[in-house]
């Protein structure tokens, strides 16, 4: 609310204006693009692929549609629990802790490590999420309810804060995944060479360096780097 | 025919930067609308600044729609 609350308060009338409608057409873009990718994936990678392989093109639209109506009621309740958070930023790194930490050990494993096998990320990830959800079910935030913030299985301990938890969860998911991805990997049949070629950083080829060096990734990556490191000790 | 999208994109905020800009100009001598932005007018510095991003990038756009018709030629 920081953004609109800023706006209110200090742009003239004209400016407000053109400030509100490009935050709003920001939103209703994120919101776009988040309804037709969930309606997308929902039709050809879960309703396409396992409920119906030989729908017809008709009433896969059909289908494509609801599921957009679906996912905008999900986002609703989303958003009605995400309220019980005492900020959006504590929900959303929830999320990210349950799902996207052992999906990025599952990634790197996979990406770096040859020998890494397509069951082995899926127990990864699995075993990921559980380990996450269990810790957030143990540990509650001092000073907070039980509930949709931790502690929905019994409280073992009290983290210092929401950011805490969130973080410890985060860490906790990425190093089961990885390690369970790591063991489950290397009592399944490993891929052959051929198949990983492009896949794996060791088996790909690599182009000779000939870009200006403004122009490299790891350019960009260590400036933005250094940038953070500086914006956190501006700010701190 | 190639089109380069900045012409559009360029056309927008010309637009949007003129109206601001008359807007400001308009109301330069009204204190109680500027009184937000304590006494900055922020029309007229966000209109020109809107105005002098659309005119580039039009103008971008237009170079670059020169070099792809001359390269079909």
């Amino acid at each position: 609310m920081a953004t609109p609350n800023m706006l209110l308060q200090f742009l003239p009338a004209g400016l407000l204006g053109l400030g509100l409608t490009a935050l709003l057409a920001c939103l209703m873009g994120g919101v776009a693009a988040g309804v037709t990718s969930f309606s997308t994936v929902f039709t050809c990678d879960i309703f396409q692929a396992f409920l119906a392989k030989n729908a017809a093109d008709k009433r896969l639209l059909a289908v494509a549609r609801w599921a957009a109506v679906g996912g905008m009621m999900l986002s609703f309740a989303a958003a009605c629990a995400a309220m019980r958070f005492d900020s959006p930023l504590d929900a959303i790194l929830l999320v990210f802790a349950v799902v996207n930490a052992p999906l990025f050990a599952a990634l790197l494993l996979g990406a770096f490590w040859r020998r890494a096998t397509g069951h082995g990320a899926f127990a990864g990830l699995i075993a990921g999420a559980a380990a996450a959800l269990l810790h957030h079910g143990l540990s509650l935030p001092r000073g907070e309810q039980p509930g949709i913030q931790g502690g929905w299985i019994t409280v073992l301990h009290h983290p210092s804060s929401d950011l805490a938890l969130g973080l410890g969860t985060a860490m906790l998911a990425f190093l089961v995944s990885l390690l369970v991805a790591a063991a489950v990997s290397l009592f399944t049949n490993a891929a052959q060479a051929e198949e990983l070629n492009g896949l794996v950083f060791s088996l790909t080829a690599r182009p000779p360096a000939i870009w200006a060096w403004w122009k490299r990734p790891e350019a960009m990556a260590a400036a933005i780097l250094l940038a953070a490191i500086a914006a956190s000790l501006i700010f701190i | 025919m190639f089109y380069d999208p900045r012409i559009s994109l360029g056309m927008l905020f010309t637009l949007i930067g003129t109206v601001l800009t008359a807007f400001g100009l308009a109301t330069r001598s009204n204190a109680d609308v500027y009184s937000k932005s304590m006494g900055i007018d922020a029309n007229l510095c966000w209109g020109l600044v809107l105005l002098v991003f659309g005119i580039l990038v039009l103008t971008l756009g237009r170079r670059g729609q020169m070099k792809q018709e001359k390269i079909k030629k």
